[in-house]
């Protein structure tokens, strides 16, 4: 099956760049303006289903693209499996300074150096070992959360369906990163706000064609 | 017409002791029951209308508020009206760094050690004038959307109407002291998670019943 996994609008906390993973903040007119744009480039695809994170950015998201669509006729169905990573104590608190506390044991400042130092299933578990909580997603978690959601889709649609998922950036970072054989750096494999990632998802395996697509 | 305010259910950054305004996080399985609780309550009472901050917090427990309800038949009305204050770059903050920073640039907030620093710091529009993304609100903001709501409820619905409206901590305490101010000191107007506070609004009048009830 073809699976589109879309980001979610830029957010009041993308633009304060405070870390953002169950924790929500409303689309920002900017963001609203760029998914209209998503949507109108997504037209005439036909989708089978929709899905997205039950976090209320991508419902949204998923609610503006769904109304530009007009090849398909769609209820969303949303699953926590979609949802961003659970950044723990460290939701709502401003990205370079966690990041710099994270890091310091390890030598580096910033999450993608530790990533390229070490893997992103690494940078997953040093932000869970300093969360004081230890609430924030590891990497196991997360590796068991992504099979959960693409057996959810296998389970629930037929193999030749094209499916619409709205998920967030570290999710579909991790995708690339951990789940995809592109050879890609971490760095470069965030995905912006609106943007279009095209998969293929079947019983045996999972590729990525076309990563982070945006309408001119 | 009877207005019954709700306060939504406690939520992640409610337990984590974070700012939450326009940022939103989601309900904790405690905050689910005492909503139970809170429906279970009110489940013989007709509501005519129920509208909610469109918050996904307020919304949830809106739904949760209408699943227990046996004598209602009625959709939520969503409205950014009802939204908490919003707090700008202090969103997702950690209360304690807040408050640390506030006394820190102002001095102590507070004329009794009685009193709630927060509803002070909220009273003095502090928040407002340190905030760095020209987004947060201070009391009189809030007040105008208030106004907005209130016309709105006189709009929609008949004087002889039952309405639910599930808003938010400093948004209902604004509401509460800047009609029925002359009850409360200065502190003990912030009703808690899943309470009820029953009102009377006529065309020109508007009366306070019952503040922050809990069913226990």
């Amino acid at each position: 099956m073809e699976v589109y996994f879309v980001r979610h609008g830029q957010t009041i906390f993308n633009l304060m760049s405070k870390m953002q993973g169950w924790s929500d903040s409303p689309l920002t007119d900017v963001g609203i303006d760029d998914l209209k744009k998503t949507g109108n480039y997504l037209r005439n695809v036909h989708f089978d289903a929709l899905y997205s994170s039950d976090l209320k950015r991508a419902m949204d998201t998923a609610e503006i693209i769904n109304s530009e669509n007009e090849a398909s006729s769609l209820n969303l169905q949303t699953s926590k499996n979609f949802r961003e990573i659970f950044f723990g104590s460290f939701e709502g608190l401003k990205n370079t300074y966690i990041w710099k506390t994270i890091c310091e044991p390890y030598g580096v400042t910033k999450q993608n150096e530790l990533a390229n130092k070490y893997s992103m299933s690494f940078v997953r578990d040093a932000m869970k070992k300093a969360d004081p909580l230890g609430f924030a997603e590891g990497a196991e978690e997360i590796e068991t959360r992504i099979k959960r959601g693409f057996k959810q889709l296998l389970d629930e649609n037929d193999i030749d369906s094209r499916i619409l998922v709205v998920t967030h950036g570290t999710f579909i970072k991790t995708l690339m990163m951990n789940f995809s054989d592109i050879n890609i750096k971490p760095e470069d494999a965030f995905p912006k706000n609106g943007s279009v990632t095209k998969t293929v998802l079947n019983d045996d395996g999972f590729k990525v064609i076309d990563f982070n697509m945006l309408p001119s | 017409m009877k207005v019954y305010f709700v306060r939504h259910g406690s939520t992640m950054f409610n337990e984590m002791h974070k700012i939450q305004g326009w940022s939103d996080t989601p309900l904790t399985s405690e905050g689910i029951s005492v909503l139970e609780q809170t429906g279970d309550y009110l489940k013989n009472t007709h509501f005519d209308s129920i509208y909610s901050s469109d918050l996904k917090r307020a919304v949830d427990t809106a739904n949760i508020i209408k699943d227990e309800n046996l004598v209602s038949d009625t959709n939520i009305r969503t409205t950014k009206n009802l939204r908490e204050m919003c707090f700008g770059s202090f969103e997702g903050d950690r209360g304690s760094d807040v408050l640390k920073y506030i006394i820190g640039r102002y001095g102590h907030v507070t004329e009794k050690d009685t009193d709630d620093p927060f509803t002070a710091i909220i009273a003095k529009g502090l928040l407002k004038k340190s905030d760095t993304s020209g987004t947060a609100e201070n009391i009189e903001d809030v007040s105008s959307r208030i106004e907005l709501v209130i016309n709105q409820l006189r709009t929609e619905n008949d004087l002889d109407s039952t309405v639910l409206v599930v808003s938010h901590g400093a948004f209902l305490e604004t509401l509460v002291l800047k009609y029925f101010g002359e009850n409360f000191d200065a502190r003990g107007a912030f009703p808690d998670n899943g309470s009820i506070t029953v009102t009377d609004l006529t065309d020109d009048d508007f009366k306070l019943e019952k503040f922050n009830v809990l069913p226990e």
